[in-house]
């Protein structure tokens, strides 16, 4: 595969941050860290915060406390476009794609910050990744497959060569075929080309099979982290999606 | 001088029509919520069939030289009268496009566009409306009699039109200040939830279209008994908007701002660019005009949204402070909140429950519900029963289709297919308001109080079979509903009291804090006396102190003979309370059982760790 699919990695450190609406914080306290080359996850129940906390990392909700650093920079509390520009690439979970568009005009979009000769040369590089785009570049993206569409919607963050990948629930309604190729072939691959990985999943075990770490929000707060092998044979990881014991605050 | 008193006779008029007018749009807008932006068809039909009774037939009189129809030549006040029928009749058709199925906006443009349409109808058709040269030598009324010319004639003119309006606005006072009224705002504030609550929404909004469609038929023939003739350049929808200006300046929902704003916009302003010198260009002044209307709309949307004279808040409490009490704020402030008094309350005599039941028969099922939103499949097939006198749970990952079943089981949603039975009936079709009346109550996920209305209004007006709270009903006036009223009032202040909140009775329901809102919202639902009560993540935001409080209240609810199905992702509150639990996963039913029963389960496990 082709190298230059993402910049290179650089670390993406969340410390003690809170985020929340009108001042009333949502996550509390929050600190990871995610390095190139690896996928970090975060799973947890409906509600636990996990949405909340990747949109206050790329500026769409307010930080109240605690700081975010890409490589050297400080990007807390940045505007979104701002957080964009200095390499952080987020893939939403609803309203990711512009349906009305077609596939290529939703890629020529995403390089909107390139010069103008380079675009062409990126969309070359976003379709030897998702090859699958290549057959329907005169597609609507609103008529496109859940699967396809995603890809479409990741394709168009890289079209920027972000050094930092931010992905909120990205398997949510698909099927589960779908949903495992997703993961573990592009989401996967992501990391092993190099890039760092902060991944949303509702799907706690197929999360697991594709990280390298991961966290487990309640309540707004981390109520356990640590490698895949570990959590999935931790007693409390079952408890924080179904109660029943101390996991919850 | 005459001349300054002929003018003054003419400016009583065109008050007097404007201000009717703008009471009937406000009735219509500012308290039912209805946006009609067509409202200058209403005028314009009145003052057309009001000058075509009072004629004679079109071959004729005067030649013949216009055409139109009727030509009855009736006396007055028939023309008049016959204006209001056909302004009220109007509404009917229009009545579709405010009624249930169209929201809001797209009635507004629907009625916006009916306005354009039925203007060019009128200026192109001939045979009907005389084109648009319009109809000219109207008969003033009485023209036989008096001279419609002379300065008593004309003072006397505008003192009938004087009264009139001012018996509109009475009338209108009179159907807003009532039970009635209060559910016309809550139907503006939130329909859906109205509707919920067992309003007729269609009814009501039908009613206050008819009634503000008389109103304004009326206005319109008193305008075209005054200037004797119409055309229909004359009744532009762009005339609308200065309604809506004048409505906006005075302030919607307050009768007395109706006036003033008639009195300052559509009068004030036409008024005063007279004598304005006239410039280079003789069109400017008018185009000048209507900037400045756009520009005031804009400036007192900004600075002002509430007009002038804002709407009145309605203090039923009693209480006789009349500033509202500050509501605290913040995790704590949640925290702290408490039910007051309410293990003392009886609630089986306040919300009329009839005896507790120990067979727990069912009472609500379904059999293959299902539901789809444009091909996506959200709720496949789910058969559920509720059995009667139980706290149900419902359960299930995100997008399960456990708030799709809970609104389908309320109305809220139409199934796409499958059937629900409530206590023997086949209930499918039946509309949500008609659920609401048989028993079957919903409380919404979102924030749902009726925003302008306060704490104690959003309570009274839950309350079903009001004898004021229907249009004839409200028309019979306070010695027919005041005392049933204020009984209505003092149980909504018991339950107030209950939960603790007496003191922000006449507060706005819009201004209290997130779990107080909450606690209005299942006040309200109590109120509304269902026999099942259907709860949608009534813990959601809510402190866990409070959710615990409010849990305990929910299984006395149970013990006195109400069921109770509630969908709640926070799962503790499950394990706390509810019993049986339902688990849906992917729009179907998974499991069923105790909350320690379902945790044992591999596929509920599953269903939560997708993997």
């Amino acid at each position: 595969m082709s190298g230059d699919l993402s910049a290179p990695g650089q670390i993406l450190r969340i410390a003690g941050l809170s985020a929340g609406y009108d001042g009333r914080a949502i996550v509390h306290d929050i600190s990871i860290e995610a390095t190139p080359g690896k996928v970090v996850s975060i799973v947890g129940p409906n509600g636990s915060g996990k949405s909340t906390l990747l949109k206050s990392l790329v500026g769409v909700v307010p930080i109240l406390g605690g700081s975010v650093r890409v490589g050297e920079t400080d990007v807390t509390n940045l505007t979104p476009e701002r957080v964009a520009t200095m390499g952080v690439g987020y893939v939403p979970q609803i309203d990711d794609v512009f349906p009305p568009l077609t596939v290529k005009e939703n890629l020529d979009i995403g390089g909107y910050l390139l010069a103008r000769h380079e675009v062409s040369a990126r969309i070359e590089a976003v379709l030897e990744f998702f090859p699958r785009l290549k057959s329907m570049m005169s597609r609507r993206a609103g008529k496109l497959s859940g699967g396809e569409r995603k890809m479409l919607a990741m394709g168009r963050v890289l079209m920027l060569r972000p050094s930092v990948l931010v992905l909120d629930e990205p398997t949510a309604n698909l099927a589960p075929l779908v949903a495992t190729q997703l993961l573990e072939e592009y989401i996967r691959g992501f990391a092993d080309h190099g890039s760092t990985v902060l991944l949303v999943e509702q799907r706690a075990k197929a999360a697991l099979r594709v990280s390298d770490w991961t966290c487990v929000l309640g309540g707004g707060r981390v109520v356990l982290e640590g490698p895949p092998n570990d959590l999935e044979n931790n007693p409390i990881f079952v408890e924080s999606f179904l109660g029943g014991g101390a996991a919850r605050r | 001088m005459s001349a300054i008193l002929f003018y003054l006779a003419t400016i009583i008029v065109y008050g007097a029509v404007d201000a009717m007018a703008c009471l009937a749009l406000n009735a219509e807008f500012g308290f039912a919520g209805l946006s009609n932006f067509g409202f200058i068809i209403f005028q314009a039909v009145g003052a057309y069939v009001a000058a075509a009774l009072s004629m004679g037939p079109w071959q004729k009189s005067n030649g013949g030289f216009q055409q139109y129809i009727f030509g009855w030549h009736l006396p007055f006040p028939f023309p008049w009268i016959g204006a209001a029928l056909a302004g009220g009749l109007l509404a009917l058709p229009f009545v579709f496009l405010v009624g249930k199925r169209l929201r809001g906006d797209f009635a507004a443009v629907g009625l916006l566009v009916s306005a354009v349409l039925l203007n060019q109808l009128v200026n192109n058709f001939v045979p009907l409306f005389n084109g648009a040269a319009g109809i000219s030598i109207v008969p003033a009324p009485f023209q036989g009699r008096f001279n419609p010319q002379g300065l008593g004639y004309q003072f006397v003119y505008g003192g009938v039109a004087v009264v009139l309006t001012v018996l509109v606005y009475f009338l209108l006072r009179r159907m807003t200040e009532s039970p009635y009224g209060r559910s016309l705002r809550a139907m503006r504030d939130n329909d859906v939830v109205a509707d919920a609550l067992g309003k007729n929404l269609r009814a009501q909004r039908t009613s206050m279209m008819v009634l503000g469609g008389m109103i304004a038929g009326l206005s319109g023939a008193i305008l075209v008994g005054f200037i004797n003739l119409w055309a229909p350049g004359a009744w532009g929808y762009a005339e609308t908007i200065v309604l809506f200006a004048a409505i906006i300046v005075g302030g919607a929902g307050n009768h007395k701002g109706a006036v003033l704003g008639a009195i300052l916009v559509p009068l004030g302003f036409e008024e005063i660019t007279r004598f304005i010198p006239p410039l280079s260009n003789p069109s400017l002044v008018p185009a000048l005009e209507w900037v400045a209307i756009g520009l005031l709309i804009i400036l007192f949307l900004w600075f002002r949204p509430d007009g002038i004279l804002p709407e009145r808040r309605r203090f039923l409490s009693g209480s006789t402070t009349t500033t509202p009490i500050e509501v605290p704020r913040g995790e704590e402030a949640e925290a702290l909140i408490n039910l007051g008094k309410i293990d003392q309350m009886d609630f089986r005599s306040l919300l009329r429950l009839e005896g507790t039941s120990t067979k727990h028969d069912v009472v609500l099922s379904t059999d293959e519900l299902t539901r789809a939103f444009h091909g996506v499949t959200v709720v496949a097939g789910v058969s559920i029963e509720i059995q009667r006198g139980r706290l149900t749970g419902l359960i299930g990952p995100n997008g399960a289709g456990k708030s799709t079943t809970l609104a389908m089981l309320a109305g809220t949603l139409a199934p796409t297919s499958g059937t629900i039975m409530y206590e023997g009936r086949d209930i499918t079709s039946m509309p949500s308001h008609e659920r609401a009346r048989a028993g079957i109550v919903r409380t919404f996920q979102l924030a749902s109080e009726f925003k302008k209305l306060t704490v104690l209004e959003n309570l009274v007006s839950a309350i079903p079979d009001q004898c004021g709270d229907s249009f004839w009903g409200a028309a019979r006036g306070k010695r027919f509903w005041g005392r049933e009223d204020q009984e209505n009032i003092e149980r909504a202040k018991e339950m107030l009291e209950g939960f603790g909140l007496t003191k922000y009775a006449d507060n706005y329901a819009g201004g209290l804090s997130g779990g107080q809102r909450r606690l209005v919202e299942i006040m309200r639902a109590l109120l509304a006396e269902p026999k099942v009560l259907l709860l949608d993540e009534p813990m959601a935001g809510v402190h866990p102190n409070l959710a615990h409080k409010i849990g305990d209240q929910l299984t006395r609810l149970v013990e006195s003979g109400m069921t109770i199905a509630m969908v709640e992702h926070e799962l503790a509150i499950m394990d706390a309370f509810c019993d049986p639990v339902i688990v849906l996963a992917e729009g179907r039913v998974l499991a069923e059982g105790t909350m320690a029963e379902l945790r044992t389960k591999a596929e509920v496990v599953e269903a939560y760790l997708v993997g």
